[in-house]
């Protein structure tokens, strides 16, 4: 247990607790709205935004963060109004993003940045003012859901049914989709994409499989998560391998696991 | 309160995404209190366009409608909808308790619910419950019932609001046919001051006591009283009557279909014979 006295480990064990709460909150919510493929756009489209930064020199954060909320506000109205061709625009959107950041970042003089640090993130260089950051977003997530759990509650059940109501189920649809793009821009620096995309996914789907409601459901995937960020830390140092992709194995190994013992029940 | 529930004038709606083409085409109807009415047509002729542009979900190209003497988006605190089965989610974490209060959701925040009003909405969604035939049920899931039960829940779910109004979108496409009789006749006696528009293509819909048919194929054309679905009637709407064809057949029963009284406990062999 000695590592637990190790600085850096500290904030690793705090970064996973904090991106457990936002992307067991927005994860929920988008998994049960069918927002995946959204999700894995503005995260992919964020890069657009870092690519932006670099070749202008501009700050990366607010930079990163006004691109793919413009880009997450764009997906979501193609979402909900063109249903029917979403998923080919979202597409294209997501490679667009993607490869106009590397070219972007191609052409920055003097600048090579490392994808591989971006697709996986280093959540054992986490710095005290990216985890203030995240306890910041965590606070704004926490507060606006439960603020807006019956609008949120209605619009991911049955959205024509919560517009027929009066409810601005269209407002209430965007401002989800905002609230995954915040927590991607601000997680993604610690996590990377792909550990962002694992959390959004993985422990809202076993977490759905128990819930009785909406509210234990979220519980239950920050619960998840956080078991999964820990595991996987633990694995990447005594085994010396990279904590993102540790954390993922954890959680795809759960998944498949319960996966296997569901469908083996049935059986 | 003498004026229409419903008041349509020369409505005309268009798809903008398919090429501009016209679903309802210059359409007039007026509803009164209390009626109950089946929308009928064949399929792509409208009918769902025109409840959802009753209910302000769609904006028409021409024309007015009024809901309780207001523009629909400024009625939904009187109306009742069923959507189509496939708008909800089988598989949410929800009992059919928290389903059924979703209904007294007005607004998006959580300030306007009180513990009070909580306990409120609880039992009046135990009782909605109860009345669609679902006492006792109300822990138990979605994902657990079957297609029938759960478009119970989700009329349970619109009875929530004390509606004026109940719109219902093809409500019994996964009824069984004894299912469909109990539904409808369960409609027909809802209190006298609501009233009921029903959207259907389902012929069986024609033994329900309706006040009035509307026939909507880009024009409406309205029938007083249920006594004009026969065969012929069913074959000039929906565009066919060839023995050959399976809904020809099907029609032929018709007679028979709208003699069926599942509900009646003194059928005698010679009824069923007449």
């Amino acid at each position: 247990m000695d590592i637990l006295t190790l600085p850096f480990m500290q904030n690793a064990l705090a970064a996973s607790v904090l991106a457990s709460i936002a992307c067991g909150i927005v994860g929920t919510l988008v998994v049960l709205n069918r927002l995946v493929f959204l999700a894995g756009g503005v995260a992919h489209a964020a890069y657009g935004g870092v690519g932006l930064a670099f070749f202008f020199g501009l700050p990366v954060l607010p930079c990163t963060l006004g691109f793919t909320l413009g880009s997450s506000i764009l997906m979501s109205n193609i979402a909900q109004r063109h249903k029917e061709k979403a998923d080919t625009v979202i597409g294209v959107l997501w490679a667009a993003g993607m490869a106009f950041g590397i070219i972007l970042i191609d052409l920055t003089p003097g600048y090579n940045v490392d994808l591989m640090s971006f697709l996986f993130g280093s959540i054992l260089t986490v710095s005290s003012f990216d985890l203030w950051l995240m306890l910041g977003l965590d606070i704004f997530i926490v507060a606006a859901t439960i603020l807006l759990y019956p609008g949120l509650l209605s619009i991911t059940f049955d959205a024509e049914y919560a517009k027929s109501r009066g409810l601005p189920a269209s407002l209430l649809h965007t401002l989800l989709v905002c609230m995954a793009a915040l927590s991607i821009v601000m997680i993604i620096r610690v996590v990377g994409l792909i550990l962002v995309i694992a959390l959004l996914t993985i422990p809202p789907f076993i977490a759905e499989r128990r819930a009785c409601s909406l509210a234990t459901m979220i519980i239950a995937a920050i619960l998840w998560s956080t078991l999964f960020c820990i595991t996987g830390l633990f694995f990447a140092y005594w085994f010396n391998i990279t904590s993102g992709a540790s954390i993922i194995a954890v959680a795809a190994t759960c998944f498949f696991t319960m996966v296997t013992i569901d469908q083996l029940r049935k059986n | 309160m003498n004026q229409p529930v419903i008041a349509i004038s020369g409505l005309t709606y268009a798809y903008p995404e398919a090429s501009r083409f016209t679903v309802l085409d210059n359409l007039n109807f007026t509803v009164k209190q209390g009626a109950y009415i089946a929308i009928l047509g064949p399929n792509g002729g409208g009918k769902t366009t025109l409840l959802k542009c009753i209910l302000g979900l769609l904006t028409p190209q021409s024309g007015e409608i009024k809901v309780f003497g207001r523009k629909p988006a400024d009625s939904v605190r009187y109306i009742g909808y069923v959507p189509q089965y496939a708008t909800t989610k089988d598989l949410f974490p929800a009992n059919l308790l928290d389903v059924v209060m979703m209904g007294a959701i007005t607004s998006p925040l959580l300030f306007p619910f009180s513990k009070k009003q909580r306990q409120k909405n609880e039992e009046k969604a135990v009782n909605a419950l109860a009345k669609v035939g679902l006492a006792g049920k109300e822990r138990l899931r979605l994902c657990n019932l079957s297609g029938g039960q759960r478009q119970r829940v989700i009329v349970a779910r619109a009875l929530m609001s004390d509606p004026k109004l109940l719109l219902l979108d093809e409500p019994t496409a996964n009824f069984d046919p004894s299912g469909k009789f109990c539904f409808y006749e369960f409609l027909a006696e809802l209190p006298d001051d609501i009233t009921t528009i029903v959207v259907s293509h389902d012929i069986s819909i024609a033994a329900s006591p309706f006040t009035g048919i509307a026939v909507v194929n880009r024009n409406l054309s309205y029938h007083e009283g249920n006594s004009n679905i026969t065969p012929e009637f069913l074959a000039h709407l929906y565009g066919t009557h060839e023995s050959s064809c399976p809904m020809g057949a099907f029609m032929d029963n018709v007679p028979q279909l709208l003699s069926f009284k599942p509900f009646s406990t003194s059928v005698t062999p010679q009824d069923t014979e007449e």
